[in-house]
């Protein structure tokens, strides 16, 4: 086999699976066969969005693409720019991508009637995708904003900052993505909950206390971020209540400003047949010991200053992520020997979590495959062996942002770990 | 040790290693579901791998027979290409042809650890490349004309990644 171009089709696309996007898009200017392989319908379809802003609308119909593209994102941002070229335009759209589904809409224009008109005549084209992202920080009237009807919509996204009315009928809908800032934002929230299968939601205010009146007994996953404010004594119940109602959640992440052992042990004993976890705590410790009822529990993220393992058996485990929020110091931890007792663990990683004198006189775990050592202040190769000494199964290692690990080190380590594939980003700034 | 012969396209036999030969998902089956008995004489047919390629496949293969079998997760998603063991960097210095023909035999023999780092070895060939230069590594022929070249410059311009 003397060529490239003889392999066949299906070996093509596994080479360009492994390139980054540049790389692939470069790729496709080498040759018509390139062209049509790497950036193929199928992958374009997942991975790439055609991107059009106000000014660039303005040259839309002088151009003919000869890929399908279901992927667009709209940036109005411009209004200067704009007038009746750009709304010809926009008009074009439905006609240049016929197979749309699905659609960014970033808006962060001052509110003006006459623009205003051109965004709304879009929202009527987009009615038919399947995914829409709104990112809004403008001031639109309440009353402007249409309420639309997008019945195959099955993902939305909404982060509005200027917008507090957004309103729309969606069947369909089954994935949510939101920022509640506003009474508004939650009660469309509590509107759509009982379709959705997932759900990821920020409070920044207080609203949350409204959710534990609903029952969203559909939900697999849900997402939790209220790190502003902890827990209130007069929540624990309800939260507890609500939590017990998800009997199909398989997946949960709570971010909070501190974790309450009474209410997380109660969740946990009500989620038996939760499969993935992770909880992010602003201050304070996580003591893992309260969440041994997730006897299912396959995959777990805990993101604390300090987290105590001892006292959890967790059979199922396979993924496992201890350690350091960002811009926070380093992670400690307790009960560190229970971490050779997860015998089924693959993979580790650790971020910028303290290392320990005694690491070196644990058994050592013959499951584990690969691990990842992120964002250390101070890390050295010492370090690294003595830790990956423990794992002999070990076969594949990322290093990224440590200081303390730059080219040399990493070179050094592939020599003395040559079964070992090592991944390595190095550390942006060497100043903390 | 139980062993088992495996025979090249060029009829040359290796005899091996059951857990060796077993790296290949495709002779584990057969051996598995065909109930091919260890210890049997009968030789395994690899018509699709040359003798050549069929002694680097089980090289690599004895290296790695010790490997946990690969697990999904996010990282293993991730679109990088760096992370290549010492010995299997220095085991993949080897000509372009050689090099498609493990990919090749790594796919048709179901090895997913060779396949992945053979590709890999030929995706750090087209990186930071500019499309000149990757036509020339490759000995490949420029098929567009000068208008369609611009065409698909001119697309790509409004493709980002999602």
């Amino acid at each position: 086999m003397a060529n490239i171009n003889q392999l066949p089709t299906e070996i093509l696309e596994m080479i360009f699976d492994h390139l980054d996007y540049k790389s692939r898009r470069n790729a496709t200017l080498v040759c018509q066969r390139w062209d049509a392989v790497a950036l193929s319908e199928r992958f374009t379809k997942r991975n790439v969005i055609i991107t059009i802003d106000g000014s660039r609308a303005l040259t839309l119909h002088k151009h003919t693409f000869h890929r399908p593209y279901q992927n667009l994102s709209l940036k109005l941002d411009n209004p200067a720019a704009g007038g009746k070229d750009t709304a010809k335009g926009f008009r074009l759209l439905p006609t240049i991508f016929p197979t749309l589904a699905s659609v960014k809409l970033e808006m962060a224009v001052p509110y003006e009637p006459r623009w205003f008109g051109t965004i709304e005549h879009q929202l009527d084209c987009l009615r038919t995708v399947d995914a829409f992202h709104l990112t809004a920080n403008c001031n639109l009237e309440a009353n402007r904003l249409p309420v639309l009807r997008m019945a195959r919509l099955r993902t939305l996204t909404v982060e509005c900052g200027g917008v507090q009315h957004f309103w729309l009928i969606a069947p369909e809908l089954r994935r949510l993505q939101l920022r509640v800032h506003s009474v508004d934002q939650l009660y469309f929230l509590l509107h759509v909950l009982h379709q959705l299968h997932t759900l990821e939601v920020v409070f920044t205010s207080k609203e949350y206390l409204h959710l534990y009146d609903s029952k969203p007994t559909n939900l697999h996953a849900l997402s939790i971020d209220r790190r502003h404010k902890g827990m209130m004594k007069n929540e624990r119940d309800p939260s507890i209540t609500f939590f017990g109602q998800l009997v199909n959640l398989r997946r949960l992440e709570l971010k909070v400003k501190f974790v309450d052992s009474y209410v997380l042990c109660k969740v946990a004993g009500r989620l038996p047949q939760l499969a993935e976890l992770s909880l992010e705590a602003c201050e304070g410790m996580i003591e893992l010991s309260h969440i041994a009822s997730l006897r299912r529990l396959e995959r777990l993220w805990v993101v604390a200053g300090r987290i105590n393992l001892a006292n959890v058996h967790l059979p199922a485990l396979r993924t496992l992520l201890l350690g350091a929020g960002e811009l926070s110091g380093t992670t400690k931890l307790e009960g560190i020997e229970t971490l050779m007792t997860f015998l089924g663990l693959q993979s580790l990683t650790l971020v910028n979590v303290s290392f320990y004198p005694e690491m070196h006189k644990l058994t050592p775990s013959y499951s584990l495959q690969r691990m990842a050592l992120l964002h250390y202040r101070q890390l050295n190769e010492a370090h690294v062996l003595k830790l990956v000494k423990r794992f002999p199964a070990l076969r594949w290692l990322r290093i990224s942002h440590c200081h303390g690990i730059y080219r040399p080190e990493i070179d050094k380590l592939k020599r003395l770990l040559p079964k070992v594939a090592i991944a390595f980003d190095e550390v942006k700034s060497d100043r903390i | 040790m139980p062993t088992i012969r495996l025979q090249s396209s060029d009829g040359e036999i290796f005899d091996t290693d059951v857990q060796i030969a077993k790296c290949s998902g495709t002779i584990k089956t057969m051996l598995e579901d065909l109930g091919m008995d260890e210890g049997d004489d009968e030789v395994v047919p690899l018509p699709n791998v040359n003798s050549a390629i069929l002694r680097k496949v089980l090289q690599w293969a004895t290296f790695h027979k010790d490997d946990p079998i690969p697990v999904e997760d996010d990282d293993s998603k991730e679109k990088r290409t760096d992370d290549i063991s010492s010995w299997d960097a220095d085991f993949l210095k080897v000509d372009q042809g050689t090099l498609f023909e493990l990919i090749l035999a790594a796919n048709y023999l179901d090895i997913k650890g060779l396949l992945d780092v053979t590709c890999k070895t030929v995706a750090n060939m087209i990186k930071g490349k500019t499309p000149e230069e990757i036509r020339k590594t490759f000995n490949i022929k420029n098929d567009f004309t000068p208008a369609e070249e611009e065409q698909v410059r001119k697309e790509n311009e409004w493709c980002e990644e999602k």
